[in-house]
C-alpha cells in the first residue's frame, strides 16, 4: 500500500482539531509518525495522477530521489515539532502546523504545475494561521504583511503556471535552458518570495517573530526549504542564483549579529543558511546541487532545534531578549546542552550535522572554480559562528546573572525537552554517520569525504580564529533594545503612508460628492414636503413647535417617479424616431 | 566565559591554532580558492579578518545607520487592543 505522507498530516490536523483532549496528543503525535512511516515506505518511480479537466492528469505523488529525500525530513520535522508542541491546547494551531507540513509535503511530490500550486497556496494560506494564532496585536499585523507578501509571490507564480500550462507544458521541471519568457521571470520571483530572497526577504523575519512557540518551529523549517527543493528542481544551475545565494548568506549573518530579539535573530539566520542552499542550486554541479538538498537536510534539524531552544527560553521565562537573559546554563541545562548541539552543527562544527552539509556547498564553489562565491561563503560561515554559538550562546547561557534575576515562571513540560532532544540526536547521528544522508543524494557525483585532516582543520582554525574578534569586542558584542530596519520599512513607511493619502483623498472626494448630494436630497425632500413655502419666500424653515405641516407626506416621490417615468418614455421615443 | 577568564580562553585558543598550524606545516594541505597560492596559515588570518570584518560592518555601520526604537512601526496614537 502507497499512502501520500501529506495527506496524512493534513488528515491528522483536521483530526487533531476534533478529537477530545483526551486522545488529542495521540493523534498530533501519532499522525506525523504515520505520516512518516508512509515516507519511508513510498518506493522511488511510484508515479500516480488522476484526470481533471480536459483530460489534463494531476500527478499528485510523484517520488524521486530528491522529492523522497524533502518528504523524508519534512515527515521528521512535523514528528519532532508535534513532539514538542503537542501540549498546546490551541486546536487551530494543530490543524494548521500538521496542514502546512503536509502542503510542504504536497509541494515536494507534486508531478505537474497545477498540483504544486495547489499545495504551495494551501502551505500560504495554513502557515499565516501560525502567526495569528499567537493572538497579540504584533502578530495580527505581521500575519497580514505575511499573507499579503505571499499572495503577491503566490500570484505570479500562479500567473507564470498559467502560461507554462497554456503552452502545453504540464510537468515541472528544469527550466533553465529556456525559453526565457515572462512565465519563466514569474515563476522565478514567485519562488524568490518563498526563498526569502533580498529584497523580498523581510515578511520572513517579521513573521516567524511573531508566531506561536510551535508555529516558529514549524515554520524555520517548511516555506524556505520547500523554495530551496523547487528552486534545484526547476533553477538548478542559474548563474544568478548563485550570487543571490551569497547575498543572502552574508545578508542574514550581518543583521544576526546586530539582533536582540532571539527569534529574529535566528529568522535571519534562515536567509543567510538559505542562501547556502541557493548558491549551491545555483552552482548547478551534481556536488553543488548535493550540498544544496544535504544543507537543507540538516538545517531543517538544527535550525528546528534552535527554535524549539528559544521557544522553550521564551515559555520558561516569558523573555525574548538576549540582553535581558543570562545564567540559563544552570537554569535549563537540558535547553543549553541542546542549544549548543544546534549552535555547533549550524556553524559547520566537526562532527555536527552542518559540518558535513554546508562544506559540500562551499567546496563544490572551489571545485567549479567560482573562488569569489567560495569566498563569501566561507565569510557567512564565520557570521553563523559569532552570532549563534558565541553571542547567544555567551550572553543567555554562559555568562552569570549577576543582575538580570531570570526566573523560571513556567517549567518546561516534558514532551518540550523531549523533542528538544530528538532534534540534538538528529544533528548529532547525522555529523557523525554523514552516509546516512550521502546514500539517498539525487546527482551522482564522486563521493564526498567530509572527516579529512584538510577539511577539519581548515575548519578548527578559521572558526577558532574568529574567537578573538569576539572575545577583543566582548564589551560591545551584547545587542541594544532596538529594531533593525530591513527592506519591509519600504511597504510600512512610505507605502504605507502613500497608501493612506490616495484613501484619504479618495475619502474625501467620496465624503464630499455623497455629502453634496445628501445636502441636495434634503433640501429638495423639504421644499417637495409644501412647495408653498417656498412660493411664500420662507423656504427651509425648521418648525420650532408641532405643526401638521411637519407631519405631510412629501409628494417628492411621485413626482421623482413621474419624471422618470417621462423622462425614460421620451428618451425611448427619441431613440425610436 | 564558561568560568574561564579572557586571558585563558586566548591561550586555550593559541594553544589549538599552534596545533592545528604545526599540522598544516607537516603536510596537512587545506582546501582553498585557486585564484591565489595558500600561504601558510591562511585560514587564521580569514577567520581574524573575516571576524573583524563582519563586527565593523555589522555593530559598526549597519547598526547605527539602520536601529530604530522598538516602537518604530506603533502607529501614532495607539490601537485598541
Amino acid at each position: 500500500m502507497t499512502f501520500h505522507p501529506g495527506l496524512i498530516l493534513i488528515l491528522s490536523g483536521f483530526l487533531a482539531l476534533v478529537a477530545p483532549k483526551t486522545i488529542r496528543k495521540i493523534v498530533m503525535v501519532g499522525g506525523p509518525f504515520c505520516a512518516l512511516l508512509a515516507a519511508m515506505s513510498l518506493r522511488l518511480g511510484t508515479d500516480f495522477s488522476f484526470e481533471f479537466i480536459n483530460g489534463m492528469q494531476l500527478g499528485w505523488l510523484h517520488v524521486d530521489k530528491l522529492s523522497w529525500l524533502f518528504t523524508f525530513i519534512f515527515c521528521v520535522l512535523a514528528f519532532i515539532a508535534s513532539v514538542y508542541g503537542c501540549h498546546n491546547t490551541n486546536r487551530m494551531e494543530a490543524l494548521c502546523a500538521l496542514a502546512y507540513a503536509g502542503g510542504g509535503i504536497g509541494v515536494c511530490l507534486a508531478k505537474d504545475w497545477m498540483t504544486l500550486i495547489f499545495f504551495w497556496e494551501a502551505l500560504a494560506i495554513s502557515s499565516v494561521f501560525l502567526v495569528w494564532c499567537n493572538k497579540t496585536k504584533e502578530a495580527r499585523k505581521a500575519a497580514f504583511r505575511y499573507i499579503l507578501v505571499h499572495m503577491f509571490g503566490g500570484n505570479l507564480l500562479l500567473a507564470g503556471i498559467f502560461l507554462k500550462v497554456n503552452a502545453g507544458e504540464y510537468l515541472v521541471g528544469n527550466i533553465v535552458a529556456g525559453p526565457h519568457d515572462l512565465a519563466y521571470w514569474l515563476i522565478l520571483i514567485g519562488f524568490f518570495v518563498n526563498v526569502a530572497m533580498p529584497p523580498v526577504n523581510a515578511w520572513l523575519v517579521d513573521a516567524y517573530s511573531n508566531s506561536t512557540i510551535t508555529g516558529g518551529v514549524f515554520m524555520s523549517c517548511l516555506t524556505t526549504k520547500v523554495a530551496v527543493y523547487v528552486l534545484v528542481s526547476v533553477f538548478g544551475g542559474m548563474e544568478l542564483l548563485m550570487w543571490g545565494g551569497a547575498l543572502m548568506a552574508l545578508y542574514g549573518a550581518c543583521y544576526a549579529i546586530m539582533e536582540n530579539d532571539m527569534r529574529k535573530l535566528l529568522a535571519h539566520h534562515i536567509i543567510s543558511q538559505t542562501g547556502f542552499m541557493v548558491a549551491g542550486a545555483g552552482i548547478g554541479t551534481a556536488m553543488g546541487m548535493n550540498g544544496a538538498t544535504a544543507h537543507a537536510f540538516c538545517d531543517i534539524l538544527f535550525k528546528s532545534l534552535l527554535f524549539m531552544c528559544a521557544g522553550s527560553i521564551m515559555y520558561a521565562t516569558g523573555i525574548k531578549h538576549i540582553n535581558k537573559l543570562a545564567g540559563m546554563k544552570d537554569k535549563m541545562p537540558i535547553t543549553c546542552i541542546c542549544f549548543f548541539a544546534a549552535a555547533f552543527s549550524i556553524s559547520g562544527i566537526p562532527l555536527f550535522n552542518g559540518f558535513v552539509s554546508k562544506m559540500i556547498t562551499v567546496n563544490a564553489a572551489a571545485a567549479a572554480g567560482h573562488d569569489l562565491l567560495f569566498t563569501l561563503l566561507e565569510i557567512a560561515s564565520i557570521g553563523t559562528f559569532l552570532s549563534i554559538p558565541l553571542k547567544m550562546g555567551y550572553f543567555i547561557f554562559l555568562r552569570k546573572d549577576v543582575d538580570k534575576h531570570v526566573e523560571i515562571v513556567n517549567p518546561l513540560p516534558k514532551n518540550m525537552e523531549i523533542g528538544m532532544i530528538l532534534g540534538a540526536i538528529g544533528c548529532v547521528l547525522y555529523g557523525v554517520y554523514p552516509d546516512l544522508l550521502y546514500r539517498h543524494f539525487a546527482f551522482d557525483m564522486t563521493p564526498y569525504v567530509p572527516f579529512t585532516a584538510s577539511h577539519i582543520f581548515s575548519t578548527v582554525e578559521m572558526l577558532g580564529m574568529a574567537l578573538i574578534p569576539f572575545m577583543m569586542y566582548l564589551n560591545n558584542m551584547e545587542p541594544h533594545t532596538a529594531i533593525s530596519l530591513d527592506t519591509d520599512w519600504f511597504y510600512r513607511k512610505p507605502f504605507a503612508g502613500i497608501v493612506q493619502w490616495v484613501s484619504g483623498v479618495l475619502c474625501a472626494v467620496c465624503g464630499a460628492l455623497g455629502g453634496a448630494w445628501w445636502v441636495l436630497y434634503q433640501k429638495f425632500m423639504e421644499l417637495m414636503s409644501n412647495p408653498m413655502d417656498f412660493l411664500d419666500a420662507r423656504p427651509f424653515r425648521e418648525a420650532k413647535r408641532y405643526h401638521p405641516r411637519n407631519y405631510r407626506t412629501s409628494i417628492a416621490d411621485p413626482m421623482m417617479i413621474i419624471l422618470t417615468v417621462l423622462t425614460s418614455v421620451i428618451l425611448y421615443l427619441i431613440n425610436a424616431l | 566565559m564558561m568560568g574561564l577568564t579572557k586571558k585563558q580562553i586566548y591561550y586555550i585558543t593559541g594553544a589549538i591554532l599552534l596545533i592545528s598550524m604545526a599540522l598544516e606545516l607537516c603536510g596537512v594541505h587545506l582546501h582553498a580558492p585557486h585564484w591565489w597560492p595558500l600561504p601558510f596559515g591562511y585560514n587564521v588570518l580569514f577567520g581574524f579578518v573575516g571576524g573583524w570584518l563582519l563586527i565593523i560592518v555589522s555593530k559598526m555601520i549597519m547598526a547605527p545607520l539602520l536601529q530604530r526604537p522598538e516602537d518604530y512601526y506603533d502607529e501614532k496614537g495607539g490601537e485598541e487592543e
